[in-house]
């Protein structure tokens, strides 16, 4: 592993699939960089601009509101004081139940959350606008605002695409959105979709008394966040390219694809926030040719651009990533690399074949589904196999594939740290 | 090379599939490797309920054709005598090859590259109950607990009896309810 020490608060050390590259290589070589940032100074902790927003439809009557409103009551006690909180329920309208106000208020706040009562449908596109709305209430540079969205139903009265519209606005906003699936009956992707692109994360909750953990923990990671914004600038050697179909992953804490973004001179690769005391895993898929030089051959120079929790942006000095240069081809394959491979393909495959479902096309979909199961018996997941199990079978019995069987696996493949 | 995967068109020389990241090497892996293959004659790795190629149950007693079975009572790996409508069923049992596939196709079994691809003949008569089984000359034999068969001519076969075909591949007449 190579390792640049220096003393900038952020740190990004690289492991190879082969350290080494051959001297006169007679072909363009695939090659995979795991890549690890991980903080080295921490700022204070930031002040959290938290907004939930959270579904009230009448399918959630009974355990599902009861314990959502001990999670409610939960992250009121542990908010600190200068963290601000809004309240706003949707079914398939939206409206305000507690307007952005410091969590100092926890008292009055705690009140109305007695009276949430649970009518309607699901309009998860009303409560996204209205959160937003909330959510700009209270903008300064040192402020982190987080929203919180939690369902349990499928956005039947609401329009997906504005969904994900509202998703790209709140991210441009410097709004992050996680969202809470609950029970089996939500969209996995459109849940997904608006974690992914509002730099949130997305969770599965299958059993209403989980809420109140799940509801902590995330709160406890949003308080975490070290440094925001964070991106990798790349420029990339003359013999090197990034793959055009799988350029980029996001590994930790949750899988998803990352699109370079080419600024006319060099490659943007915007990875989210670094959560203190944890590593944020990438990989990347270049394409090498023939090595100019004859020892040791640059592959890309980087900087790190970066806000502190104060809102200060930054930027590391260029560091360069190299691999050594030998003359005949050494033979190796390193082990994490390997096994972050087979974890990404898991959750490539998973995509592939529900893409191959909606597709009309059960056959490929079971020819994937089939090598998931192989990987995960490997993984020694149990969990995972029997999954993938009862997704071939339920394809083999209807050509399709319902949501309720997808949830489990998508979240399953994603999730790679808690 | 085509990931056998994602259908996605690789370059030469890649090692994982540039798209999926499946790696493509483990369907060039050497059958002698340990795995078990499926009714069509695809090798996997061992542990997969399914045929990574094709999909078909790798053989566990899950789906039998008929009463009469063939076991490998090692590995659980079985084969079922598909029965004619008529009274009299005679199938060939052998190695399933490019230009031949026998009625009883013994190539998922471990051990049946000595099995010659017309091996043997099985008549059944429903209605007698009599069971008759003749090598058609096969280049490794056929033997019925250990006793070597006489080429074309046939012999009484009961159920329990362990037939060889060839010195390594020795399987157990079953006949199970369906």
């Amino acid at each position: 592993m190579a390792l640049f020490k220096t003393k900038e608060p952020i740190i990004l050390s690289y492991v190879w699939d082969n350290p080494t590259i051959t001297k006169n290589l007679p072909f363009e070589e695939q090659r995979f960089l795991l890549v690890k940032i991980r903080p080295l100074e921490l700022p204070p902790l930031p002040k959290v601009n938290l907004i939930l927003v959270l579904d009230k439809s009448a399918s959630m009557e009974g355990d599902p509101l009861e314990n959502l409103k001990k999670a409610v009551r939960e992250i009121l006690q542990i908010l600190d004081d200068d963290d601000h909180i809004s309240i706003i329920l949707f079914d398939s309208e939206a409206k305000v139940l507690v307007s952005n106000t410091p969590a100092s208020h926890r008292k009055e706040i705690r009140t109305r959350v007695e009276d949430i009562f649970p009518i309607g449908g699901t309009s998860i596109d009303e409560g996204m606008e209205l959160g937003i709305q909330e959510a700009e209430k209270f903008r300064a540079p040192d402020v982190l605002s987080w929203m919180i969205l939690l369902t349990d139903g499928k956005n039947e009265h609401g329009d997906n695409k504005r969904c994900l519209d509202l998703a790209r606005e709140a991210r441009k906003k410097g709004i992050n959105i996680s969202t809470i699936g609950l029970g089996r009956k939500w969209d996995p992707k459109l849940l997904e979709e608006i974690a992914d692109l509002s730099g949130g994360k997305m969770y599965f909750v299958e059993n209403p008394e989980d809420l109140k953990e799940r509801f902590v923990k995330e709160f406890q990671s949003i308080k975490n966040v070290a440094y925001r914004d964070v991106s990798l600038k790349v420029r990339l050697e003359k013999n090197v390219r990034m793959s055009d179909v799988s350029p980029v992953f996001l590994v930790t804490p949750q899988i998803k694809k990352i699109e370079p973004l080419w600024d006319g001179t060099q490659w943007i690769i915007e990875i989210g926030n670094i959560e203190r005391d944890k590593e944020k895993l990438l990989l990347f898929q270049l394409f090498i040719s023939e090595p100019e030089s004859s020892y040791i051959s640059k592959i890309f120079e980087y900087e790190i651009e970066y806000k502190t929790t104060l809102g200060e942006r930054q930027t590391t000095q260029t560091h360069n990533v190299v691999l050594e240069v030998t003359e005949s081809y050494i033979s190796q394959f390193n082990e994490e690399v390997r096994e972050t491979l087979e974890r990404l393909s898991l959750y490539i495959q998973q995509e592939l074949a529900e893409k191959y479902i909606d597709e009309g096309k059960p056959l490929e979909a079971l020819t994937i589904l089939q090598t998931m199961v192989q990987t995960a018996v490997k993984f020694e997941n149990e969990t995972l196999r029997k999954l993938v199990e009862e997704n071939i079978k339920k394809v083999k019995a209807e050509g399709s594939l319902p949501d309720e069987y997808r949830i489990m696996t998508k979240y399953q493949t994603k999730m790679v740290e808690e | 090379m085509k990931c056998p995967i994602c259908g996605f068109q690789n370059k030469s020389g890649v090692k994982f599939c540039e798209r999926c990241f499946s790696a493509l090497d483990i369907f060039s892996v050497k059958p002698e490797e340990e795995g078990v293959y499926c009714p069509n004659g695809h090798w996997n790795p061992s542990g997969v309920k399914f045929c990574t190629l094709c999909g078909a149950p790798i053989q566990k007693a899950e789906i039998l054709l008929s009463p009469y079975v063939f076991v490998d009572k090692e590995t659980g790996d079985l084969v079922s005598i598909p029965l004619a409508e008529n009274e009299v069923t005679t199938v060939v049992i052998g190695r399933k090859s490019n230009e031949f596939t026998p009625d009883v196709d013994l190539s998922p079994f471990r051990n049946s590259a000595t099995v010659s691809r017309r091996h043997a003949k099985l008549t059944i008569d429903k209605v007698s109950g009599e069971i008759v089984i003749e090598d058609l000359g096969s280049t490794n034999g056929t033997y019925i607990n250990g006793e070597r068969l006489e080429p074309q001519k046939p012999y009484k076969l009961h159920p329990g009896d362990i037939v060889s075909f060839s010195k390594k591949l020795h399987l157990v007449f079953e006949v199970r309810e369906l």
